[in-house]
């Protein structure tokens, strides 16, 4: 690097001395662009959310030293936003953890020592002992790990086999949790089958937008852009924006629509009841294609079962129990949604309120909705995706281009890992879940595994295994490729006693050291985005496969190379009951490295030169010290679920074509990517002439539900005065572990500021800048409040960034979730402002 | 020509050479040396071609003439935004001024800086930091602003305390991608401050949009023209109303109809 | 580190033997030759005023006319 800059200065010296001189000197010229001309570029989709932009990776001398927008990639056209246009930045922090890191106190491992350098076998074999010791005095509930929507799809896969099959645990669940759990609950109980059945294609096509608790413009900036284009370029296109604050995609919004907390269950009912009302409902579409149901209310938040409010709630055991209802009853159910109503709960204009539901019960009109946190992070969650899934099924404006529900995810894999290899405490691979004995048979079955090896309960979700944590029920845990003490709610009463309960042991694998790593006990330094091979599933179902680019720093591993290596240091007779394995007798003695992994189908791909179409070779770390291909033995074993598993529709493609291509949405069947799932043409799942099926459902039907609107879990009052709402900004990437340590970004936006209405601040004495503390119930956090600024506040709400380490706003936050999808609600919780 | 000759001329021209090199010429060598060194050395701490008044100086004749050199403006910013011109310095030595490259103005409500000013040469009569007029920041490269390529950066809008007043984005159509939209930052002089959050903030090497003094920042209309639109607006109707139009003949059998846009 | 440009020059007779001196200066390298007695050089040293007494040496070297900084850099390179 210092040479080829000083060369690269030189050659500019010379040019421009050249130049003065009047001398040509074509070399150069040429030298000055040498730097650009030796960097070989590779594609990989963008490191952050789940747009799935793909970009060009430029490397040179082991280093990856540009990078660029691709212009042939369907998402993005060669653009990036501002976090992909430093991402051959983030990997080049100052901080990089380069060795493993184990707290000691006088040469042995002490919960309350110092990070002491150790050896990856030191590292690895005391977490195998702890890991062991908790199996042995509690059994498998007492392990477990914690994963992300930042895996890659041969990652998250890995971790799955491990726990699942492995340690006999189902606790593992990704950071996914806290980002579209909602979404996927509505999924699956409104169609059986997750994700969404349209595409980005959509943007093009629809006649009107409507955002529900999306901040699209600074979290989703790529798909925005094309939604302006869509905008400008027709203009009967129309733009409704809801949210509880005007944030920035009021800019473009025909109908921007500011509402009460919580109060968009209100104005999804009202929709549908507008639509009953005025007799916009597509009859037909929901005679043949819909059901109706009406689900348990009075659910819960929940929240510990000894909190008051979890005692007071009828259903809290049975919040995802519904009983068979008629159109009518449902027709009932609704009709108490009056336009007074909903305006008297929701604060909305009529005007307002008519104005949407007119957009929606237009038979002319192709609608997608989107929807991001706003949902999803909602102590109903679940039913506010359900709501909004009736109203496109009572109009039939649903999976056909520009018709259609869309859940905008975070992540850039929580699709394509967290959701599809099943890394939820309660999921297997391609759509199965660990409840239902057909879908262990199978997935047992493929692992070669003896039956009865994975077990019928879910595990703990993510912030039960916090809660467990703290309880010492949960002993032995390992947290990768995620910062949960920062994403986690409640951290001063949750998270970091959890993490610091001495009965614990916690391994961290993170490239740096987050606040969740310095919260460990076990740091492991890890590999990250183009250092490995990997894969990605966006939101629109499309999976995008890159090659390792580039060596992880100093002794920085895999993912994969620190599970499968771990695994390695488990006796099948150390996690196996006798009867287990006394059904495969071949298993005796052997390593859960060999079960799983070494098992004849992950090995089966022998090393190989790995070429691109421009004769570049590419290295595999993982298949260099393996000795097998290890990233296409993963998926091809994985690929089993899609094509002969019990759910269909989760077909994938070859391997190979994947490194070939920008993506293929699934189910990819017959070498043609499907666009709109359930639709006739559209989908190969669906049968001729039958129009629509929702396949996911065995009678192929989606279920209408009949769910009314629960207040919040904590709402203001007179000691704790105002809303808070917390999120993201363009700038950072969730916590900011990898933005924030790139200069520009950082100083693009260094802290997290707190956004208020001025006179808010005004009747509080405070001024703009003024340094302020924000207290609710469970912790206090300073910062300087802004009046001004990209947010506008209504009165009695505040809103604070999360990405600032320095400033945990999770401190603040109630761990109460959706009953059913388990999602906290970091949207809404009381607190007071008052002068730092 | 002899050998002795020959090394005579070089003696000679030698001791013309050493003499030149110990005279003008090499002088002048030195100090182009020193005043480019100086400037390459300060090219990474971006010397100000400009200055940037605190609030409420207003134009930088009157300004000069009227203050007292006192760094109490300077003492007073909480921020340490501002800084006083030193002896080599290309303005005024003593008088403040601020880098929004390196702190820009937090745009204090209280007025910190103008009321400590004994001279009022920052205008007391300034109350409201939005009035302030600091400078204009002029989008000036639009040939590397991520946002004229596409990309969607918009830091500087979303950093201006004056979001959608002074700093807007224009949504045009990105004819390259097809499907996408540039979002063009511009500049409002009628509300921009010159705080400078904007340049600071800035992701690229060097700032694309900089903070200028409004003298040169600002273009002038021409006063013999109006603008027709917004005469129309201000006027609720058009200036010359009760125009007669007659209608368009057309075959009676065709609809005249807008075309549908479809996608 | 601290890189500068510098025109060198010389008379086209003088050409060959100004550059054989060239090429004996440490941190001195030249990057083009132009028949007319122009010569492209850089000069890199570790400071600014290692390099300023390198240009100002550049002056005493036999047959040269003049050496004129055209491009100046410095940073500091960790």
């Amino acid at each position: 690097m210092k040479l080829s800059r000083r060369k690269f200065i030189k050659a500019n010296a010379v040019a421009a001395t050249a130049l003065a001189a009047g001398i040509s000197l074509p070399e150069a010229a040429a030298l000055a662009q040498e730097e650009d001309q030796n960097i070989r570029w590779d594609k990989a989709p963008c490191r952050f959310c789940g747009t799935g932009c793909s970009v060009l990776v430029g490397t040179k001398d082991g280093r990856v030293v540009a990078t660029q927008g691709d212009p042939d990639a369907p998402v993005n056209r060669g653009l990036n936003c501002i976090k992909g246009y430093f991402l051959s930045k983030i990997m080049y922090g100052k901080d990089r953890l380069k060795t493993p890191l184990l707290r000691k106190k006088n040469g042995k491992y002490d919960k309350e020592g110092d990070f002491t350098p150790v050896s990856w076998d030191e590292a690895l074999d005391t977490m195998a002992v702890k890991f062991k010791e908790a199996l042995k005095k509690k059994g498998p509930t007492s392990v477990g790990m914690f994963g992300s929507g930042q895996w890659t799809v041969f990652e998250g896969y890995t971790a799955s086999k491990l726990m699942k099959a492995g340690l006999r645990t189902n606790n593992l669940d990704p950071n996914a949790r806290h980002c579209m759990a909602s979404a996927v609950a509505g999924f699956m109980r409104t169609f059986g089958s997750d994700e969404p059945m349209g595409c980005y294609d959509d943007l093009e096509y629809a006649d009107g937008f409507v955002l529900w608790g999306s901040n699209m413009a600074e979290m989703h900036p790529i798909l925005w852009s094309r939604l302006t284009d869509r905008r400008l370029t027709a203009s009967h296109v129309k733009v409704a924006v809801l949210s509880t604050f005007e944030n920035r995609n009021f800019e473009l919004a025909d109908l921007g629509i500011i509402f009460k907390p919580q109060t968009d269950l209100v104005i999804l009912n009202y929709i549908a009841n507008y639509i009953i009302e005025n007799k916009a409902v597509n009859t037909d579409f929901v005679g043949k294609h819909v059901r109706f149901k009406k689900g348990n209310t009075d659910i819960g938040y929940g929240l510990r079962p000894e909190d008051e409010r979890e005692k007071k709630a009828v259903n809290a055991s049975k919040a995802g129990g519904s009983v068979d209802i008629t159109f009518d009853e449902y027709k009932k159910f609704v009709a108490e949604y009056t336009l007074d109503k909903a305006h008297e709960m929701t604060g909305v204009s009529k005007e307002q309120l008519v104005d949407l539901a007119k957009m929606y019960a237009d038979p002319k009109r192709k609608i997608v909705s989107y929807w991001t946190m706003g949902f999803n992070q909602h102590s109903r969650g679940t039913w506010a995706n359900n709501l909004v899934y009736n109203i496109h099924l009572l109009t039939g404006k649903i999976s056909e281009p520009g018709n259609g529900p869309f859940s905008l995810t975070g992540q850039p894999s929580a699709c394509g890992t967290a959701r599809e290899v099943g890394t939820f405490a309660h999921r297997l691979p391609a759509d199965l879940v660990v409840m239902n004995e057909a879908h262990r048979d199978f997935a047992e079955q493929v692992w070669k595994l003896p039956k009865g090896t994975i077990v019928g309960k879910p595990g703990y979700h993510a912030v039960l295994q916090n809660r467990m944590l703290k309880d010492g029920k949960l002993n032995a845990y390992w947290v990768m490729c995620n910062n949960n003490v920062q994403a986690a709610p409640n951290l001063n009463e949750e998270t970091l006693p959890g993490y610091r309960n001495p009965e614990n042991f916690i391994v961290v694998s993170d490239p740096y050291p987050t606040v969740t790593a310095m919260a460990a006990d076990l740091i492991l330094p890890t590999a990250m985005w183009v250092e490995k091979e990997g894969a990605y599933g966006n939101a629109e179902r499309r999976s995008q496969f890159w090659r390792q680019q580039v060596d992880a720093p100093g002794e920085a591993k895999t993912d994969i190379w620190q599970m499968m290596e771990f695994s390695k240091r488990f006796k099948v007779e150390e996690v196996w009951p006798a009867e287990l394995i006394a059904q495969k007798p071949e298993y005796r003695g052997k390593t859960l490295y060999d079960i799983l992994y070494a098992n004849g189908q992950v090995n089966k791909y022998p090393t190989q030169k790995i070429v691109d179409g421009a004769g570049n070779e590419y290295k595999n770390t993982e298949m260099a010290h393996f000795g097998f291909y290890v990233h296409k033995g993963l998926y091809e074993e994985y690929r089993i679920f899609g094509l002969k598993g019990p759910k269909k529709g989760h077909e994938l493609g070859n391997f190979d074509d994947y490194h070939k291509s920008r993506g293929l949405r699934w189910p990819v069947i017959d070498g043609k990517e499907t666009l709109w799932r359930y639709r006739e043409g559209y989908d190969p799942h669906v049968a001729k002439g039958s129009e629509v099926q929702f396949y996911g459902n065995k009678d192929n039907k989606a279920h209408i539900f009949a769910l009314p609107y629960e207040p919040p879990a904590e709402s203001p009052d007179i000691e704790y005065n105002l809303w808070l709402c917390t999120g993201r900004v363009l700038e950072h990437w969730h916590s900011g572990s990898m933005t924030q340590r790139v200069p520009e970004l950082y100083r693009a936006v260094p802290h997290a500021v707190l956004f208020m209405h001025p006179d808010d601040a005004q009747e509080r004495g405070l001024r703009r800048g003024m340094a302020v503390k924000i207290a609710s119930r469970r912790g206090e956090v300073t910062a300087s409040v802004e009046t001004r600024g990209r947010n506008k506040m209504p009165r009695g709400m505040v809103f604070l960034p999360w990405f600032d380490a320095r400033r945990l706003a999770n401190k603040l936050i109630l761990d109460a979730t959706c009953p059913i999808s388990k999602e906290t609600d970091f949207k809404k919780c009381a607190v007071k402002v008052e002068r730092a | 020509m002899s050998g002795v000759s020959e090394q005579a001329k070089t003696i000679k021209e030698r001791s013309r050479r050493q003499f030149l090199a110990d005279g003008a010429k090499a002088a002048c060598g030195a100090a182009l040396l020193g005043v480019a060194a100086g400037f390459g050395a300060s090219q990474a701490g971006a010397s100000p071609q400009v200055f940037v008044r605190p609030p409420g100086a207003g134009l930088d004749r009157d300004f000069l003439a009227s203050c007292l050199r006192c760094g109490q403006c300077v003492r007073a910013c909480p921020h340490d935004a501002l800084n006083m011109a030193g002896l080599f310095s290309r303005t005024a030595t003593g008088t403040p001024y601020f880098q929004p490259r390196k702190v820009a103005c937090e745009m204090c409500e209280d007025l910190p800086c103008v009321k400590a000013c004994p001279s009022g040469a920052l205008d007391p009569g300034l109350t409201d930091v939005t009035k302030a007029r600091m400078g204009l920041a002029v989008l000036i490269d639009q040939e590397t602003c991520l946002n004229y390529l596409g990309l969607r950066c918009g830091v500087c809008y979303r950093s201006c305390p004056q979001i959608d007043k002074a700093l807007t984005l224009d949504a045009q159509h990105n004819k390259r991608s097809g499907k996408h939209t540039l979002f063009l930052p511009k500049v409002h002089s009628e509300h921009c401050t010159g705080c400078g959050k904007c340049e600071r903030s800035c992701v690229l090497e060097t700032s694309a949009i900089k903070v200028l003094p409004r003298t040169l920042a600002k273009g002038e209309l021409g006063h013999h023209y109006r603008l027709g639109w917004e005469e129309k607006a201000r006027k609720g109707e058009s200036l010359v109303p009760e125009m007669l139009d007659l209608p368009d003949r057309m075959p009676e059998f065709v609809q005249p109809s807008l075309p549908e846009v479809k996608p | 580190m601290n890189i500068a440009g510098v025109v060198v020059h010389t008379k086209p007779a003088d050409l060959a033997t100004v550059q054989a001196q060239l090429e004996t200066m440490a941190g001195v390298e030249i990057h083009g030759i132009h028949e007319n007695g122009r010569l492209v050089v850089t000069v890199e040293e570790d400071g600014y005023r290692e390099t300023s007494d390198t240009v100002l040496r550049l002056h005493q070297v036999q047959g040269v006319l003049n050496a004129s900084l055209v491009y100046q850099h410095s940073e500091d390179i960790a």
